[in-house]
């Protein structure tokens, strides 16, 4: 062994198996392949954008897609990763893909998740349909009259009407006693004889003052 | 797991319904493009030309050199699409095929082969070419700026011919961009700089290094089988420059080059070669060569396969060139036109007709103000048009290159024009169409200016403007006079004042004022709410000043191209004071006559870019400086020198000297009052792996002494991934927060905290982080990170107590982008403060560190932190995502006291949102929407006057402003908000309170009648 590696010849030899070994043999690399197909959302590929991109592990490694929609990453070793697509326009979900000896097999994953939980698997070649189109702007409330009604303000008020027509109606259809009963309550009541902010206001704004009240009250 | 998953969407959904509701800072639709303006840039061109497609007409194809691949417009300039590459993907070629064109680029060893779709800007297929140039073992005598990648087409097959490495050539199939042959050169010393292509046989030329000069060789390769032969040439060549190759395609190909007294012209494929004699050149055929004084040039046209070329010769006055042709039946030189002597630089660029007849133009600049441009046919000599165009030499310097393209429906001549400064401009005849500041995308630091009240402006004219000796004399009266009659004059803006009133009440638009209608100049002036101020760039070689408003209008711009190499830096060390200009700093590098590098100061004027010189002190001020250091570092010092209340800026020399500016005796004298209580570092940049701090020895003479105390090494293998420093001037609101029961924790304020994170070398990557009090070098908290990626960029921020980093986890649990956000509090108890009452860095206290990490849903470029005018409105982090976005997080999402249990009475008293381990990608947040605003590197933020308002600028390649209102607008009355029905409303009571009114008084007297 020792006189082995002393022949200069030989360690040449070795060394440059070495050089050109190293590159082809020692690190196995894979293809991911997949493709971004028509959905609900997209119905044609050409609506993405150019520069659509599918990025691996944070931009470890990236591919653009081609106007087909198709996509290929080159050179990737074993390993778990995250496949994400880079568009403006359209959500895509998350993927993760394992690519080790058996091939790659891609998941569903979500943020926020473990890693080791995956989601359900997904068919490789990947063929990826867009979850919605990106929604970057709020929507504006338009002037609807649906919208008034709904409005609890306009409810209280349209209420408080109706009740205007109905009270007096329902006064006169109640039995008297029940009647003088009511009233006798109210006298009895402390707060009646409080002066009441509505009647200071209307009185203020049509003119007439509290004295003006105060003996029709006294009468 | 499904069903965990379905669980944890579910309950993200939730979450962010409820979030939307009351934290939602995005935009409508109708206001996407009001408050905010997008600039779109390419950068510099390195290879464009004009693509024809028949049915969609002429647009000019760019490859930059911001590695940007782009589709221009002809008649607006817009962009039509833009693939912008990883920065270290450099383009080396890009040529047009047909409806594709073809790029090839270089990604660490490996050559990227692309193909797209012209109009759409789709790739349709790619090839990676490996192991290029692997048998050849470099030349580094021959100029390594020379092309060694070229890309051709086959006349009558849909063949792709690329040469890279002047060594490999491969041959590939334009429609799928499958490999059809390759050749390695094996090992020799020759390189190939030149393909053509004729009866299907492919020529490479290149240089064989024989012993003082070159050899052309010639490598011959079959079109179909890829089998070479090599053929030396009998001739030497000096310099690459001194050959070109001309034709191919349709007919053949032919070498010229320059040899002793002669120009010689090979016809590729044989081993015949013509020669003309340049003393008869001289003497006879062109007769502005008389006066040559110098060596000529060879100017290749690069116009397809055509033959003919240009020969540039320097003169004692200017320079003179000439176009030649080679006639393909005789292969001999046949010479066309003589362009004449000019003094001016020219640049030449050739096209030809329908016709097919050649026009070459000359343009170079003959004012200050012009250019002039000839457009000539040499076959017939004609001249086909003369054109002065307006040009700013000032703001763009020399032409370097253009591009001629003749418009066959409009009949006209336009061209793509590249100035010294990196713009683009294009024009048409007499006109400029569209330009470009493409300077701008090498935008190396920006800055916002405040601009002066306008009331200030109009005092000018007033006492203000008076002589220090006039004021002792002046009576009174007549200054009041003179008050009386500015305000007389200032009587006659008041209908001007009254119509843009009423019409701000009635559209709620306070910049109308501003924009540019029909008043051809608009005086630069602050507006009510402070929302506009002076972007100030400094790009390589150019300043330019932006207006925040008017969709960022170029104020002014200034090219130092011809003063400077490189700027560094720019600094305003003077904000607009009363009648007092802002003034401007920006510093760069030079080198001077002996090869020296020299650092140049310039202070200007940054309202108008001129040079700014004080009426007194001109002489301790002047307005430009060299000094012959080359500095390490320059810092904007915090102490005003006297004479004119400018900022001191400190450069530190790569000998450890420090050097102030100005340099007057009064602002030594600041500076040393200063100077005790001043610490700095340096070698905290990134990649290094010891950060030092650094403090002036006191001595009073230029330049100081700095001494080093202290060092602080990283472990072994970890070197310095990003820094995080404090803004300066930031203003805190509050010096605690309060809790839900109404205690206090209160913020560590430390002015001198830097947080630096480091990355390890060893696999797997580890990040520290590091929080380092830089006046004693002490690290005052210290968190690491196993399993980092390497290949993500590592971001952090600094804000009042805050820090926020991003990085990629390559963890088994939690694969994916991380934020963390840190607090720092004094101390880990409510309603308890440090024992000393002033914070010192010498104290031996340290901050209670509070930390929370949450997943991010983007991989990003930079953060920035909007900042308001007196710090209260809730922060807001600005992330620049990976997708060219801008990202807004508000900081109540990123805070570390988000209560990882259900919501008690206190949370939610203190207001705080359930931890979730994601942030939510809610593309509401995005305050960019839909645009695309490629290459950001950073984000910069200015208060406006109003408290709720920052404004935001992003820049790098392109720039996008925006303003931001990180707890909405609630100082300002909403947009939605309607003064026409508050109007109706109070006029619909005012009403229905005089109908009633005598209703009602008619019932109560009838009440007292009866």
């Amino acid at each position: 062994m020792h006189s082995f590696l002393h022949s200069p010849v030989l360690c040449l030899v070795l060394f440059f198996l070495c050089l050109f070994a190293i590159p082809s043999f020692c690190v196995e690399t894979y293809k991911i392949e997949g493709k971004l197909v028509p959905s609900l959302t997209i119905k044609d590929v050409s609506q993405l954008e150019p520069t659509t991109k599918i990025i691996l592990d944070g931009g470890k490694y990236s591919a653009l897609i081609r106007k087909n929609g198709k996509f290929v990453i080159e050179d990737v070793p074993q390993g778990s990763y995250l496949l994400e697509i880079s568009s403006k326009k359209f959500i895509y979900p998350k993927i993760r893909v394992d690519v080790d000896s058996e091939g790659v097999r891609p998941f569903v994953t979500i943020i926020g998740s473990e890693w080791s939980n995956t989601g359900p698997s997904l068919q490789y070649p990947l063929e990826l349909p867009a979850r919605s189109a990106s929604e970057y702007f709020m929507v504006r409330d338009g002037f609807s009259i649906a919208s008034l009604f709904a409005n609890p303000y306009i409810i209280m008020m349209g209420f408080s009407v109706l009740l205007l027509f109905i009270m007096p109606k329902m006064m006169a259809n109640m039995d008297p006693d029940a009647l003088k009963e009511l009233q006798e309550n109210q006298a009895q009541n402390p707060l009646a004889e409080m002066p009441d902010i509505s009647t200071t206001l209307a009185n203020f704004m049509s003119g007439g003052n509290n004295n003006a009240n105060a003996e029709r009250r006294r009468n | 797991m499904g069903r965990l998953l379905a669980l944890r969407v579910f309950a993200l959904l939730i979450l962010s319904l409820v979030l939307h509701v009351e934290l939602v800072s995005s935009i409508y639709a109708n206001q996407a493009g009001v408050i905010d303006w997008h600039h779109q840039y390419i950068g510099t061109p390195k290879v464009s030309f004009f693509h024809k497609f028949v049915s969609r007409g002429a647009y000019v194809l760019v490859a930059s050199d911001r590695n940007v691949l782009a589709s221009i417009n002809v008649r607006s300039g817009n962009i039509d699409w833009r693939q912008v590459f990883d920065g270290n993907e450099d383009i080396l070629a890009f040529k047009g095929y047909e409806n594709t064109a073809i790029s090839v680029s270089r990604r660490d060893n490996d050559y990227m082969v692309r193909s797209w779709e012209s109009h759409s800007g789709f790739m349709l297929w790619e090839n990676r070419i490996k192991n290029v140039g692997l048998y050849k073992n470099s030349n580094p005598s021959i100029e390594n700026d020379a092309p060694k990648v070229e890309v051709i087409f086959a006349a009558n097959k849909p063949n792709v011919l690329i040469l890279l490495e002047g060594s490999t050539v491969i041959n590939l199939n334009a429609i799928d961009g499958k490999q059809i042959w390759r050749s390695d050169l094996a090992e020799s010393s020759t390189i190939l700089y030149k393909l053509v292509e004729f009866k299907e046989k492919v020529y490479g030329v290149g240089l064989k290094k024989s012993f003082s000069s070159y050899t052309i060789e010639v490598v011959t390769y079959d079109i179909s089988s890829g089998i070479l032969k090599t053929q030396l040439l009998n001739s030497k060549v000096d310099n690459i420059k001194d050959m070109i190759v001309l034709g191919g395609s349709i007919q053949d190909g032919f070498i010229i080059w320059s040899e002793g007294g002669f120009i010689r012209v090979n016809r590729l494929g044989t081993t015949s070669i013509e020669q003309s004699s340049l003393e008869e050149l001289y003497e006879n055929v062109i007769p502005s060569f008389v006066n040559a004084d110098g060596i000529l040039e060879l100017l290749d046209l690069n116009i397809r396969s055509r033959t003919e070329f240009l020969v540039q010769v320097p003169t004692k006055k200017g320079n003179t060139a000439a176009a030649f042709k080679v006639d393909h039946a005789s292969g001999r030189l046949v010479a066309l036109y003589d362009f004449e002597e000019k003094s001016e630089n020219s640049i030449y660029s050739a096209t030809f007709d329908k016709n097919e007849r050649i026009i070459i133009s000359r343009s170079r600049v003959i004012a200050e103000n012009a250019t002039e441009v000839d457009i000539i046919a040499p076959g017939s000599g004609t001249i086909l048009g003369n054109y002065k165009i307006p040009y700013s030499f000032n703001s763009y310097g020399e032409l370097k290159k253009s591009v001629l393209d003749v418009d066959s429906k409009a009949m006209g001549y336009r061209m793509l024009v590249t100035s010294a400064d990196g713009s683009m401009h294009f024009w048409k005849d007499h006109d400029v169409v569209w330009k470009s500041e493409e300077s701008l995308a090498h935008t190396i630091e920006a800055e916002f200016l405040d601009l002066p009240e306008r009331k200030l402006w109009t005092q000018e004219s007033d006492e203000l403007a008076e002589q220090p000796e006039e004021t002792e004399t002046i009576s009174p009266l007549i200054r009041y006079i003179r008050r009386l009659k500015t305000h007389i004059e200032q009587l006659k803006d008041f209908p001007a004042y009254l119509a843009t009133y009423v019409q701000r009440l009635i559209t709620g638009d306070y910049e109308a004022e501003f924009k540019l209608t029909n008043k051809s100049k608009v005086s630069l002036h602050r507006d009510t709410f402070g929302f506009r101020k002076l972007l100030i760039f400094v790009t390589r070689t150019k300043l330019v000043a932006l207006d925040t408003i008017n969709k960022g209008q170029i104020i002014w711009s200034r090219f130092f191209g011809n003063d400077v190499f490189e700027f560094k830096n720019i600094f305003i060390v003077r904000s607009s004071t009363v009648k007092y200009p802002p003034i401007v700093v920006a510093i760069g590098i030079q080198k001077n006559s002996e090869g020296k590098f020299v650092t140049r100061l310039f202070r200007l004027n940054g309202l108008t870019g001129e040079d700014f010189i004080p009426a007194e002190n001109e002489k301790s001020f002047p307005p430009e400086l060299s000094i012959p250091i080359t500095t390490k570092r320059i810092l904007k010092l915090p102490v005003e020198e006297p004479d004119e209340r400018t900022h001191i800026i400190a450069l530190i020399d790569e000998e450890l000297k420090f050097h102030i500016y100005p340099n007057h005796e009064n602002s030594i004298k600041a500076f040393t009052q200063f100077a005790p209580s001043f610490y700095f570092t340096l070698s905290d940049d990134i990649g290094e792996k010891a950060l030092k701090g650094y403090k002036v020895v006191k001595n009073n003479v230029q330049p100081f002494d700095i001494t080093e105390i202290w060092t602080l090494n990283f472990p072994e293998g970890e070197s310095i991934a990003a820094i995080g420093r404090r803004p300066p001037n930031e203003k805190v609101a509050s010096l605690g927060r309060v809790l839900g029961d109404r205690s206090v924790l209160y913020k560590y304020l430390n002015p001198h905290l830097v947080a630096i994170a480091t990355l390890s070398t060893s696999i797997p990557t580890e990040l520290n982080v590091y929080l380092v009090d830089v006046v004693k070098g002490s690290i005052l908290h210290h968190a690491t990170h196993e399993n980092v990626g390497s290949s993500h960029p590592v971001r952090i921020a600094q804000v009042e107590n805050s820090i926020v980093y991003h990085f990629w986890s390559e963890n088994d649990n939690e694969k994916g982008y991380v934020i963390v956000v840190y607090e720092l509090y004094e101390s880990e108890n409510k309603d308890q403060r440090f024992e000393s009452p002033v914070l010192s860095s010498f104290a031996h206290e340290r901050p209670h560190v509070i930390a929370q990490a949450y997943m991010f849903p983007y991989g990003i470029n930079a953060i920035g932190v909007t900042t308001t005018k007196h710090g209260i409105a809730t922060r807001e982090f600005l992330f620049a995502l990976d997708t060219d976005q801008v990202f807004g997080v508000s900081k109540r999402f990123l805070d570390p006291r988000r209560p990882q249990h259900a919501l008690t009475n206190e949370d939610k008293e203190e207001m705080l949102i359930p931890y979730d381990p994601a942030i939510p990608d809610n593309k509401k947040w995005v305050l960019s929407y839909h645009l695309s605003i490629a290459g950001i590197r950073h984000i910069i933020t200015s208060p406006a006057l109003l408290e709720s308002t920052s404004l935001v600028l992003a820049y790098g390649l392109d720039l996008w402003f925006t303003r931001e209102a990180p707890s909405k607008t609630f100082d300002v009355l909403s947009e939605d908000f309607s003064k026409g029905t508050l109007l109706a409303t109070i006029l619909g009571l005012i009403l229905s309170i005089l109908i009633t009114k005598p209703m009602v008084r008619r019932k109560k007297v009838n009440a007292r009648w009866y």
